[in-house]
């Protein structure tokens, strides 16, 4: 395995709905006795890139183990949302010792991003 | 990195809507200003020296060639001079045009705020000046605004990904009522530092006045999710 590696149960959910997940890592390579889970909300298109301030969470890890099992209360806001000058994507970072890794998460209602259409101008 | 992303300025207790801030549009008008006296201070001392010299036609004719030439060169800028003169006068005149009272139903605070799915009554008031305008059109209008750094400019852009039409061309408007709803699926309002998602009541009135710059006067409404999200 290379590095740890975050499994959900739901990619896509609702504002103020359960996170649940786990995460796996190499035993071998790595002993952590914390976890951490880091949640936050960040931008992207033409503008300026805004990032919220992260959620996160600290689990601990019994001796020896390679996966740990987690859950955490999605965010009421702001909504995943993709326009046409702006993107609202919201990212879960796991901390696994000395290791790190992300992935994309949606965050809106029936956990699905708010996409717009646009006029034209 | 920033911890809130909710617009601040929620409706208050008065349920009174405040205009989109006036400094930016000094700041606008001076810009033009200076930029106005800047490109005419110095195309039309130029210019009138150049035709000086064609009228006393001491030169040769090559000399001639050459000074028609400045003359076509300059015209341009004549023309962008004539041009921020007028953008200035507009800008100017534009501050003063008059600003609506815009109030909120009692439902909006029943509600605690505007959220996606309501639908709320606003009235407007013109307590002044609304005999500038020859008609008046309404509409809620959401959209996304970002603002970027081009070089050294602070460049902002727009998209808009909602507007509906309330009234349209309206001859009699000193004061109105409409009936304002926010789409079930709506974006929230979101505010960060250089991007935000807003949503606006804005009023546009043609002035009597031909040639005369519309008046846009924009009402931000702060929408907070729907309330079984």
């Amino acid at each position: 395995m290379s590095g740890p590696r975050i499994e959900l149960v739901k990619w896509g959910l609702a504002p103020g709905s359960m996170i649940q997940g786990r995460v796996l890592w190499d035993r071998r390579e790595l002993q952590p006795e914390m976890v951490e889970v880091r949640l936050f909300w960040h931008t992207a298109g033409a503008g300026g890139k805004d990032q919220g301030a992260p959620i996160q969470e600290q689990f601990p890890v019994g001796v020896g183990l390679g996966e740990l099992a987690f859950s955490m209360m999605a965010p009421n806001g702001p909504y995943s949302f993709s326009g046409k000058l702006l993107s609202i994507v919201w990212t879960i970072e796991v901390v696994v010792a000395t290791q790190s890794v992300r992935e994309m998460l949606v965050i809106g209602p029936g956990g699905r991003e708010v996409v717009v259409g646009h006029e034209a101008s | 990195m920033t911890s809130n992303w909710r617009p601040e300025g929620a409706p208050d207790a008065s349920l009174v809507l405040d205009p989109a801030s006036r400094v930016t549009h000094g700041c606008y008008t001076t810009f033009l200003l200076i930029f106005a006296i800047l490109t005419n201070g110095a195309a039309w001392p130029a210019a009138m020296k150049l035709g000086v010299r064609l009228r006393e036609s001491q030169e040769s004719a090559s000399g001639q060639i050459g000074s028609w030439a400045f003359g076509l060169f300059l015209l341009p800028f004549l023309a962008l001079g004539i041009w921020l003169i007028w953008q200035t006068i507009c800008s100017f005149a534009t501050q003063w045009y008059p600003v609506p009272r815009i109030e909120l139903g009692e439902v909006v605070r029943a509600e605690g705020g505007i959220r996606a799915g309501s639908k709320f009554p606003v009235r407007w008031t013109f307590e002044e000046r609304a005999g500038l305008f020859r008609s008046l059109s309404v509409s809620v209008v959401g959209l996304e605004e970002v603002q970027t750094l081009r070089g050294t400019d602070l460049v902002t852009e727009r998209s808009v990904f909602h507007r509906n039409l309330l009234i349209e061309g309206a001859t009699s408007f000193r004061q109105g009522l409409v009936t304002v709803s926010i789409p079930q699926d709506a974006m929230p309002s979101f505010q960060a530092r250089h991007n935000r998602i807003a949503w606006m009541l804005r009023m546009e009135g043609v002035p009597r006045v031909r040639f005369w710059p519309m008046m846009v006067r924009e009402f931000v409404m702060i929408v907070e999710a729907a309330s079984n999200s």
